[in-house]
């Protein structure tokens, strides 16, 4: 067992006015009301620091969304390139009156609180330093009314942050650039209540901050983008031509994306006309439905969608594993059960997913973990759906749906489409025989011809009730039993197709982590942290189910693993459990769910929960 | 029966202790102040009243709403509120619904719940979009409606929530509007008045996502000149000078001035009573027509509950009643 301190946060927050400043390692919160375009002014923010060569990540901590409710935008800078949560952020953007009270009290000593001078109560904190500036002068200088003094009142706090953490003001006229799409009357308009704040601050304000911004070259060549539209791009290069959805947070941005690249992407050179259908469904059920009946006639075709929404589609989601009928199906995993908190993140729809369907049925699942895996997973996901013939199920979550992130450019696929077994008109001519069911290679997968196929040996009947080789139906116990046994075959062999775990090892390894999606960022950091106390781990992240052989071996390499995972039950942990299950007593499971990223903190502090408890037990033998 | 202590109850009872959240302006704070207003009228004790909702800006009406209630499932309140309906025949249950809940997820739902004439009041908040999911169009949206999931306009026919109600033979349709509160409060009472389906339509403004659908209509000023006002028996007359009616051409309502060539006798007069006239009336829609407010069909038919009880007590008639001890000893209880 190893011996683990306690975690605390990275940063030792100094104390104002004798200590060195802080330079690229903190964490911003601003708190404001929904509605009211502070999206805008956190992102030219988030966008200038990226800009300044720093690596960022930023989060939107949002109600379910009525205008006017509290919400808080994370932002973490970081040198290191840490983009998990942090437990406190050092500075605070109070610009909501309802929710200062608690965001001060929030904020550790040493901590910076820039508020709106306008407000008619302010707390008051010793420890902390409080700087304020008026936002109704500058609402009063540029004319506007109503709604739009609240877009100044945002772009004042820009304003201000930038004099306070020393982010040049052309930063974040280039931020507001991409912003509004190259609409310099826009950017001209914002970055002038931004100017002039900046230069408020730096008459008014007599405080030199300890928090600073220094360009780095962190972010050379990098770029920001939510999983959702990187999701999207995916599938467009994946050669999605069709989508049908219901509308449901965290999963409608990606659908918006998808209506914004295909109009751009996918016209007929010749006719200019459309060759994409996205369609609004009436519910869940009739989307999965209509990607059914798409995928089946060769189309390649997803929904994206949520808990509540993968609810729906459990019936379907049957009939497409037993029919063997393509299809991809995004499931931005929220807080649940039933309507659950609609706007946190988790990872709770697991062994749900897994085991969707009544019956006995099995479902191929991916879990990306960065906005580029959405982007690969939005092309692998239709290639595992047409080889293996069956929906396939991408675990996202509202964190990196929704958010931001720092990516590498993504690459064009390297491999061309791969449609499966598919068997022409020319084929059947050759073989002189066609069973639409029948296992002739031994993996399980059997061919499937395309409607349209004009050969009289093409045609076949698909169903959701018992069925032969032949697509026929039948009721003979040896028919239902041996096409269920091959349907097992078939999953054995997506064991292999399904993408590989990513494993990180370290030789004296105390134990081992596993985990799967966005919980790799607070484990990377964790692990940091770890090796700094001199405790060595192992990392194995899944990608996929169902598990294979690199998976076993990794477990079998460790006398005990931590897993890791946003959810109450362990769900992963199950799954791997009975999966292994020679090895199930080495596996313990940490399994947190509060609605909000995971922090390294809390993985840090699980561990050395365990990891102590270890310890008493061997000292009491 | 229980005796009830006959209290004298107020709009105050009514509020609930949470604070109302919807965006400032919404159209959804009068519907729930009109709400408010006309339960305490109904001598109904308020443990008696349930509210029921589905998912959307107008389903966490409930939550404000000092009764008894269930936030439930995108779509599938009805459901719940059949399920109520039928085992508790005494509660007084309303179900608060809008257009994307109502009549693209919940359809189906809809459609059953008024056919079996379900004692239930439905109000459907109508504002031709998805509020809480950002701006997409619903199925009431208009063709052409350009928003966040149509950026090219909508190509679909959308659906009108009152000739939906009509095709199932709901036994009281009607049709109210946000912002024009004392009239929202006469047909709150005649739906709450009625025995069986009440199906309310209620016009409503979403300040956010679609200001502007109700153009018009929606100014208290203009609004006696592009909307009619009903009344059973009545003839169908309108404007701020009661100078307009509307008459039958054929099978076509047609727009007529007063004073000319016609006079109040060449006029429909309405009939609530009547699902021909009641189809004529739903199909008059802005700007072509002067959309029809109020009470456009109510007609009694045994409710859901009453044809209910009305087996039981026939098979009771029949076979007796139950005993359990005979039912035990008797043979052959376990044949399938």
């Amino acid at each position: 067992m190893a011996v683990i301190e306690n975690a605390v946060e990275a940063t030792a927050v100094a104390q104002p006015p004798t200590d060195k400043p802080i330079i690229n390692d903190f964490a911003i919160v601003v708190a404001t009301a929904n509605g009211t375009g502070s999206q805008t002014a956190n992102m030219a923010l988030l966008r200038a620091i990226f800009k300044m060569g720093v690596p960022v990540n930023g989060k939107n901590i949002f109600p379910s969304n009525i205008q006017g409710l509290p919400t808080w935008y994370h932002i973490r800078v970081s040198q290191d390139g840490y983009t998990a949560r942090r437990e406190t952020n050092e500075l605070l953007v109070a610009f909501n009156e309802t929710t200062i009270y608690q965001d001060v009290r929030d904020l550790p000593p040493g901590g910076l609180c820039l508020y709106n001078a306008d407000f008619r109560s302010l707390p008051t904190r010793d420890d902390v330093t409080m700087v304020g500036i008026p936002v109704r002068p500058f609402v009063a200088e540029s004319g506007l009314k109503g709604k739009l003094g609240d877009y100044i009142a945002n772009m004042v706090y820009v304003g201000a942050m930038a004099y306070l953490l020393g982010v040049p003001l052309a930063k974040i006229d280039e931020a507001l650039d991409v912003h509004f799409k190259q609409r310099r009357k826009f950017v001209d308009s914002n970055m002038a209540v931004v100017r002039a704040a900046y230069q408020w601050a730096n008459d008014n304000i007599v405080y030199n901050s300890l928090y600073r911004v220094e360009p780095m070259a962190a972010t050379a060549g990098k770029m920001l983008i939510t999983g959702n539209e990187a999701a999207a791009l995916g599938a467009v290069f994946g050669g999605v031509s069709f989508a049908a959805w219901y509308p449901i947070t965290p999963s409608t941005s990606l659908i918006d994306a998808l209506n914004d690249y295909l109009p751009r992407l996918r016209r007929d050179p010749e006719t200019g006309q459309a060759t994409y259908a996205v369609v609004q469904a009436e519910d869940e059920l009739a989307a999965i439905g209509m990607i059914l009946g798409a995928g089946w006639s060769g189309a390649r075709a997803m929904t994206a969608t949520s808990g509540p929404g993968i609810s729906l589609m459990a019936e379907f989601a049957g009939l497409g594993y037993f029919s063997e009928t393509p299809a991809v199906i995004w499931n931005v995993q929220r807080v649940g059960p039933s309507t659950g908190l609609p706007t946190r993140t988790g990872q709770g729809d697991v062994l749900f997913t897994y085991y969707l369907g009544h019956g006995d049925t099995l479902n191929v699942i991916l879990f990306p973990a960065s906005v580029a895996e959405c982007f690969e997973f939005g092309v692998t996901a239709f290639d595992l759906a047409d080889e293996l013939q069956t929906p396939v199920f991408v675990l996202s979550d509202l964190d990196l749906g929704m958010n931001n992130w720092m990516t590498e450019p993504f690459a064009y696929p390297e491999q061309p489409m791969n449609r499966g077994k598919v068997v022409t008109a020319a084929d059947l001519q050759r073989d002189g025989r066609f069973a639409r069911y029948l296992d002739v290679d031994g993996d399980g997968i059997p061919y499937r011809t395309l409607p349209g196929n004009p050969h009289p040996l093409a045609a076949w009947f698909a169903r959701g009730t018992g069925h032969n080789e032949h697509a026929v139906y039948s009721e003979k116990p040896q028919d239902w039993e041996n096409n269920m046994l091959r349907l097992r075959r078939k999953f054995e062999t997506a064991r292999q197709l399904v993408p590989d775990p990513i494993i990180q090892e370290e030789a004296d390894a105390a134990f081992g982590i596993i985990a799967f999606g966005t919980t790799q960022y607070a484990i990377d950091e964790a692990r940091d942290r770890l090796a700094k106390q001199g405790v060595a781990t192992g990392f194995m992240r899944l990608r996929g189910l169902p598990i294979n052989d690199d998976v076993r071996a990794f477990i079998g390499r460790y006398e005990r693993l931590y897993v890791v995972e946003l959810n109450r039950d362990g769900q992963i942990h199950k799954i791997l459990q009975t999966e292994a299950p020679e090895q199930a007593a080495r596996l313990v499971s940490l399994a947190h769910m509060d609605g909000l990223p995971l922090t390294a903190r809390w993985v840090v502090e699980a561990i050395a929960a365990q990891e102590a408890g270890r310890k008493e037990q061997t000292s009491d033998d | 029966m229980t005796e009830t202590i006959s209290l004298e109850l107020t709009r105050k009872d009514f509020v609930s202790d949470q604070t109302v959240r919807w965006c400032p302006g919404c159209g959804d704070y009068s519907i729930l102040a009109q709400m408010q207003k006309v339960l305490p009228e109904l001598g109904i004790p308020k443990e008696k009243i349930v509210f029921i909702s589905g998912i959307g800006c107008s389903s966490r009406f409930p939550y404000y709403m000092n009764t008894y209630g269930i936030h439930s499932i995108h779509g599938r309140a009805p459901t719940l509120a059949s399920g109520l309906a039928a085992a508790n025949p005494d509660l007084n249950i309303w179900v608060v619904t809008g257009d994307g809940d109502a009549m693209s997820i919940g359809g189906n739902h809809l459609i059953h719940a008024m056919r079996r004439n379900v004692d239930l009041k439905i109000l459907l908040f109508n504002n031709r979009i998805y509020g809480l999911t950002k701006g997409q169009y619903s199925p009431t949206s208009r063709k052409g409606k350009k928003t966040k999931s149509s950026p090219m306009g909508s190509i679909e026919q959308p659906l009108n929530p009152l000739t939906l109600a009509l095709s199932a033979e709901a036994t009281f349709v009607a049709r109210a509007m946000d912002t024009d509160t004392v009239h929202l409060g006469e047909v709150l009472r005649a739906a709450a008045a009625h025995e069986g389906t009440s199906f309310v339509e209620i016009y409503q403004d979403c300040v956010i996502f679609n200001p502007n659908e109700w153009a018009g209509i929606d100014d208290r000023r203009t609004r006696p000149d592009h909307v009619i006002y009903l009344e059973h028996d009545k003839p169908l007359i309108f404007g701020k000078n009661n100078d307009k009616g509307v008459r039958l051409n054929g099978f076509k309502p047609e727009v007529v001035e007063l004073g000319g060539e016609f006079s109040e006798k060449d006029l429909i007069v309405h009939d609530e009573t009547s699902q021909e006239l009641a189809y004529i009336l739903a199909h008059m829609e802005h700007p072509n027509y002067p959309p029809p407010m109020g009470v456009i069909r109510q007609v009694r038919k045994p409710t859901y509950t009453e044809e209910l009880m009305g087996q039981v007590r026939m098979a009771q008639e029949r076979k007796g009643v139950g005993d359990l001890q005979k039912l035990y000893h008797a043979a052959d209880v376990w044949t399938v």
